[in-house]
């Protein structure tokens, strides 16, 4: 890695403070397993690494007043995987975090770090290649080896979003409070995300010096939900394809539909209009093979990674009916 | 003398004498010396799959904080053929300071087109990578008539199989550590597969005689072929070394091991296979072409193991920008095993014929791969084995089988045996534990011949002075070291006789070894060890043999069987069993040797299913140069797996690294085949391609 | 229960080499403006206590159970702090276990316990794991004796090479000590994190049933 200097804030505005001062020489370093990667590979050189761990408030699982889960951006995935308050009341998060990575990631990999990790793209990673996301060009990965990459969602970079957290978070109308120089303010995972389709240079909603504190998911109940992962090597990998749907049932009729995919596009993919199918119907098998259909037939895939159009398609169906109660199908 | 019938030691299980130290981490590898006023070396490698240095300025390199040496092996105006290629190294007081050095160095280059694939090498406007070209066609290879013997065939069965680059991916990088002693002597401390080897290539490319080289490798991190030889990192370390007047220590990062430091060929093999109504293989004919890297050459052996009367092979070999091949465990071999043995089961699935049954119809009856089948067909459950096609749910489940076969006589090998008057053993071999458990063997050996146990043997392997031995590759070790223990040990207990048995009124002739002690024949008690020893006065009995050529055989066989079930929605193959069946003469160490086994099958799945190495098709950029993307198989990805090791101790030692590695993914891409009702034909059956199969654009049945 | 035949390269610090490294780079002018010799490790000039370390400090370790004072930059891993750090006074940590494999996060080589939990030691900053216990497997074994864990891989074979063995002897430990009658699923899916080329994965999981059955019986 280069050289750095570890700035050791104690306050949150302290650390904003830190971070604001030259933007594009800093990182935050949370759990650091995506960071310190970045800067062995000099994909990323920060002269100055902002320790947020020191700082207090951001490592606790709560319930709010209303109900929801407030989960500090530094608890590990782990914590979020084995909380019983998480399993019981957000279970599809708490398994997204169970299937994240390895045992000892999860140990120390963060909320945070998790939901704001850089493009896992083997382009974007390899520090001589200038791609798009990168400020680049062209994305390399488009006449390049594009197995892994997005089906949908064309914002100039195939990168897909791998986190794990971002999905049922989405999914279940999550939001992230986050704090900055001009003190907090909280934004929805989906605006949070939604900066990279007006430029690749904005991957998240962050501004200079602000960093994530919390992730807050409302209460879920009266959803029924349901989320998994499909993986080429099952002892760890990253995934091919994630999906999290969350339906409401009343008198056994669907009256909201929710699916949000991840690894699949450069950002959580929301997939609610198309699963609308559903709306005011009881769902069936057909029916949710049905909105399968509908989702995949918004992919633009490429040669290389078609495939995942029909492993989607699938997992979409089995999702949906679960989440209905209806088994795998 | 030959191997005892009654054997104490030999063929049971015995813990490696090595064990503690590794699981205490206390073993020393070559990554892990620390010494006083050691260098850290690092390389600067292309990052580019062809290119040309345009500019080159190491001068901030070496005024870098901390840098004691740099030497270049590329200038401006060099092509660099693959991503990895060396192009300069730095010594420095710490690691961090090499790389900043590193960095510091200004480069620049043109990037060259480049061939990624065979198809973009053989292309008709190719880039011309070699003056020689893309290619070197080899002579067909002819038996008999194969036209009219696949004319004779009552079904033909035809298709392309493919297999692609993969690496050795050892868990320690290549490298090594080198330090210039007093009176111009050199001690390297080597991840190695060959001390002796590497110590003769040292000394030649220092120009030293070898006495004054000492390489030194008492445990390394695998090799699997990659490390038989005298290597650029030794070298590089040794110039670097020299000029700074330190010793340097210099191991490869893991892109570059991925990139450099070798890799195993591709194949791409059409082939025709044909038998008449009876099932007896009437032709054979392959056309193959593959690569082994910028400068690598190597087919397969086709029709392996089957003796077809009518056979024909051509192969081309193919040059790609990347790093060259280098021996990878049973080099050929398990690709030989994955083109022959599908398209066996191809045609015998066209045939109405058993897979087993038609192997066994064309193998020679009194083999041991006729005997394997049954056994291994009875235990994997065979009978449950489904119509091929016959599955329509989502998760379908098939059963495989492959066969292999492979040499694993010994090469030379010497041993030098000490017994000293209080009763302790010594054995020095210059041969190397790769984590074979070689150690553990000639203990074994030694007890079994002395009537001790192997814990009281003192084992010295890993330095290239001791009495000459060969590398660790082709699974020759074994039949070395056994043979070399069994010889010296036998010579010292024989000089041990001559020495106490005037003392005990007795011919030498009438003393044996027996469990503790030293006898006279025909009696049941007599000496301890330690009596007997303690007769022998001051002097210590100090012999150095070669080892006893009769001791050891050549030839094993093996056979495999997986019982897989594809997710027909995710194209993910789940491995429910396999069972694997391995003879290799003599079993020494029965622990070691199933470990040997249940380690290449692991291996095998990796290759089955998740190894490749990636290029990308413009830069010809290994994409993968890492462990994250080049996937090894883990924990959760091993089913259960039985291993049946079969002794036969009248055919001496014989070497068993490589071939348990060879028929497993055959096995695999078999069983899948079976569930699907179409064939996956390239290896690694990634799920992207199961689905391509299933859907019809890709494999045939 | 030492292995015999282990080389310790020489430890004594020797003077001479550094004289004669001095000598060659003055005399045969192969390395023309090659920064001056300082052979000590960097002097530590940052203090743990400041707010921003800006280049070396002294970082005291707690590493199984004693303190070693390691001199680190921001930027050290506490792999590298183990196997490749200097005390103040130039000792070497020599903590060699650990083993640099992939240096990303993704073998498990360099697995050690940092506050109780399994964590991969080249991705975690030294600094960071200052003020926490931190367990590497040359301190599970007590007064010479093989910890229960250790000696259930030696006897099962659940090593070949030994590269990887040091990682998956901290994650069956840490697995036991939080479950100590593990499925084979919950022991697969505990050493995922870590990779094993040789393939001695069936081994190892026989090691750690065995060893969950001595320790559900009360052994040490």
């Amino acid at each position: 890695m280069n050289s750095f200097e570890l700035a050791r804030p104690t306050t949150l505005a302290e650390a904003a403070q830190m971070l604001a001062e030259k933007p594009a020489e800093t990182a935050a370093l949370a759990g650091g397993q995506d960071l310190l990667a970045l800067l062995k590979d000099d994909v990323l050189a920060p002269s100055r690494l902002v320790n947020l761990k020191g700082l207090p408030g951001l490592g606790s699982i709560e319930v709010d007043r209303q109900g929801a889960l407030v989960l500090g951006a530094l608890v590990s995935l782990d914590a979020v995987a084995s909380s019983p308050l998480v399993q019981k009341g957000w279970a599809v998060v708490a398994a997204a975090a169970a299937a994240a990575a390895t045992p000892q990631i999860r140990n120390i990999g963060t909320v945070g770090g998790n939901l704001c990790q850089q493009p896992r793209c083997w382009y974007y990673r390899a520090a001589e290649l200038h791609c798009a996301r990168k400020g680049g060009e062209a994305c390399l990965a488009v006449v390049g080896d594009h197995s892994l990459h997005s089906i949908f969602g064309e914002v100039g970079c195939l990168a897909p979003n791998m986190s794990a957290l971002a999905n049922p978070g989405t999914c279940l109308g999550g939001s992230l409070r986050l704090h900055g120089p001009q003190g907090a303010r909280t934004v929805s995972l989906v605006d949070f995300y939604a900066p990279l389709k007006q430029s690749l240079a904005t991957a998240t909603a962050l501004r200079p010096g602000e960093f994530v504190t919390h992730l807050v998911l409302p209460a879920a109940t009266g959803w029924a939900t349901a989320h998994e992962e499909v993986r080429a090597r099952q002892s760890s990998d990253w995934p091919l394809a994630m999906a999290t749907a969350a339906l409401r049932l009343t008198g056994g009729n669907v009256t909201a539909a929710r699916l949000t995919l991840g690894a699949l596009a450069p950002l959580p993919w929301v997939a609610d209009a198309e699963v609308a199918v559903l709306q005011g119907k009881r769902p069936t098998l057909a029916l949710c093979e049905q909105a399968a259909a509908v989702v995949v037939g918004k992919a633009a895939p490429l040669p290389l990674n078609e495939y995942k159009v029909t492993i989607t398609r699938h997992l979409v169906r089995r999702v949906l009916a679960r989440a209905a109660g209806l088994g795998e199908g | 003398m030959p191997w005892p019938t009654e054997r104490r030691h030999l063929g049971q299980a015995t813990p490696r004498l090595d064990g503690a130290a590794k699981v205490s981490g206390s073993a020393k590898y070559a990554y892990d010396v620390n010494l006083p006023g050691l260098l850290y070396a690092v390389v600067l490698y292309s990052p580019h799959g062809r290119a040309r240095i345009t500019k080159l300025n190491t001068d901030p390199a070496r005024r870098s904080p901390g840098v004691r040496a740099l030497a270049a092996r590329r200038q401006v105006g060099s092509e660099l053929r693959y991503h990895g290629e060396y192009i300069a190294a730095v010594a420095a007081d710490t690691e961090a300071q090499a790389r900043d050095a590193i960095r510091a160095i200004q480069i620049e280059y043109e990037v060259l087109p480049s061939c990624a694939t065979e198809e973009a090498a053989l292309a008709a406007d190719a880039p011309k990578l070699l003056n020689e070209g893309n290619v070197s066609r080899g002579e067909p290879r002819s038996r008999g008539d194969v036209d009219s013997g696949l004319r004779a065939g009552a079904a033909t069965y035809e298709n392309t199989f493919r297999c692609a680059v993969m690496t050795h991916a050892c868990l320690e990088t290549h490298g090594g550590v080198v330090q210039y002693e007093d009176g111009g002597k050199v001690t390297v401390w080597s991840s190695t597969q060959a001390v002796a080897g590497v110590r003769n290539d040292l000394a030649r490319s220092l120009q030293k005689s070898p006495a004054d080289v000492e390489v030194i490798c008492e445990y390394m991190g695998g090799g699997f072929g990659g490390k038989l030889g005298g290597t650029m990192e030794e070298s590089t370390a040794a110039e670097l070394a020299r000029q700074a007047g330190r010793p340097v220590k210099l191991l490869l990062d893991r892109e570059q091991d991925q990139t450099f430091a070798g890799c195993c060929r591709s194949i791409v093999a059409t082939v025709k296979l044909a038998a008449d109504a009876n099932g007896r293989l009437t032709g054979a004919d392959c056309s193959s072409y593959g690569t082994g890297g910028i400068g690598g050459r190597g087919g397969i052996s086709f029709p392996y193991i089957y003796n077809v009367g009518a056979s024909r092979h051509q192969h081309t070999d193919v040059f790609t920008n990347q790093g060259n091949m280098r021996a990878l465990r049973a080099p050929g071999s398990p690709k030989s095993s994955w083109v022959m043995e599908s398209a066996m089961d191809g045609l015998a699935e066209k045939l109405g014929i058993d897979p087993v049954l038609f192997r066994q119809r064309n193998l020679p009856q009194g083999s041991y791969w006729v005997r394997q089948l049954s056994e291994g067909a009875q235990r994997i459950g065979w009978d449950q084995r489904p119509k091929t096609g016959s599955q329509t749910g989502r998760y379908r489940t098939g059963y495989g089988c492959a066969l292999a076969q492979w040499g694993g006589g010994g090469h030379d090998s010497n041993a030098r045996v000490a017994i000293h008057h209080d009763g302790k053993v010594e054995i020095w071999c210059a041969t190397q534990d790769i984590g074979t458990g070689s150690r553990t063997v000639m203990a074994v050996v030694a007890a079994e011949t002395l009537g001790l146990n192997p814990t009281d043997i003192t084992v010295y392997v890993g330095r290239g002075s001791y009495p000459p031995s060969g590398g660790s590759g082709g699974s020759t070790t074994i039949g070395g070291i056994a043979p070399a223990a069994r010889a010296a040990s036998e010579a010292a207990l024989a000089k041990l006789f001559e020495r106490i048995a005037p003392g005990l009124g007795a011919a030498p002739g009438d003393l044996e070894a027996y469990p503790g002690g030293i006898r006279r024949k025909g009696q049941t008690g007599g000496l301890s060890w330690q009596e007997a020893c303690g007769r022998l006065g001051p002097e210590t009995i100090d012999v150095t043999a070669a080892k006893d050529r009769s001791l050891g055989g050549s030839g094993v066989n093996g056979a495999q069987f997986a019982k897989a079930t594809v997710d027909t929605e995710t194209g993910v193959i789940k491995l429910d069993r396999i069972v694997a069946i391995q003879d290799c003469g003599l079993v020494v160490n029965r622990l070691t040797c199933e470990s040997q086994i249940f380690g290449a099958v692991t291996m095998g799945i990796g290759l089955a299913l998740f190894e490749q190495r990636i290029l990308d098709p413009t830069s010809a950029r290994m994409l993968n140069p890492n462990l994250e993307f080049y996937k090894l198989a883990g924990a959760s990805d091993i089913p259960p797996i039985e291993v049946l090791l079969e002794d036969h101790p009248e055919r001496g030692v014989i070497g068993v690294g490589e071939p348990p590695y060879i028929p497993t993914a055959a096995a695999i891409g078999n069983a899948v085949a079976n569930a699907l009702g179409v064939r996956v034909t390239d290896i690694p059956l990634t799920p992207a391609k199961v689905l391509a199969a299933l859907a019809g654009k890709g494999g045939s049945a | 229960m030492d292995s015999p035949e282990t080389t310790q390269p020489t430890r004594t610090p020797s003077r001479r080499d550094f004289l004669r490294g001095a000598a060659v780079t003055a005399a045969a002018g192969g390395l023309v403006g090659c920064a001056d010799a300082q052979t000590a490790p960097a002097a530590a000039t940052a203090k743990l206590t400041d707010k921003v370390i800006r280049g070396a400090v002294v970082a005291p370790l707690q590493v199984n159970g004693q303190t070693i004072e390691v001199v680190v930059e921001p930027r050290t891993t506490l792999l590298d702090a183990l196997r490749d750090g200097e005390t103040p006074a130039g000792q070497d940590v020599d903590h060699t276990g650990a083993k640099r494999v992939c240096d990303r996060g993704t073998c498990g080589a360099c697995s050690v316990l940092l506050d109780g939990k399994l964590v991969y030691a080249c991705s975690v900053l030294a600094l960071d794991a200052v003020g926490k216990p931190i367990r590497t497997v040359e301190g599970l074994a007590a007064g010479g004796k093989l910890s229960v864990v250790q000696e259930e891989f030696v006897k099962h074979d659940g090593l070949m090479c030994g590269f990887c063995t040091p990682g998956f002897v901290m994650a069956a430990t840490a697995l036991l000590e939080q479950n100590n009658n593990p499925t084979r699923a919950q022991i697969q899916g505990a050493l995922d994190g870590n990779l094993c080329r040789c393939g001695t994965y069936h081994r190892v999981f026989e090691a750690v049933d065995a060893a969950a059955e001595r320790l559900r019986k009360g052994a040490r």
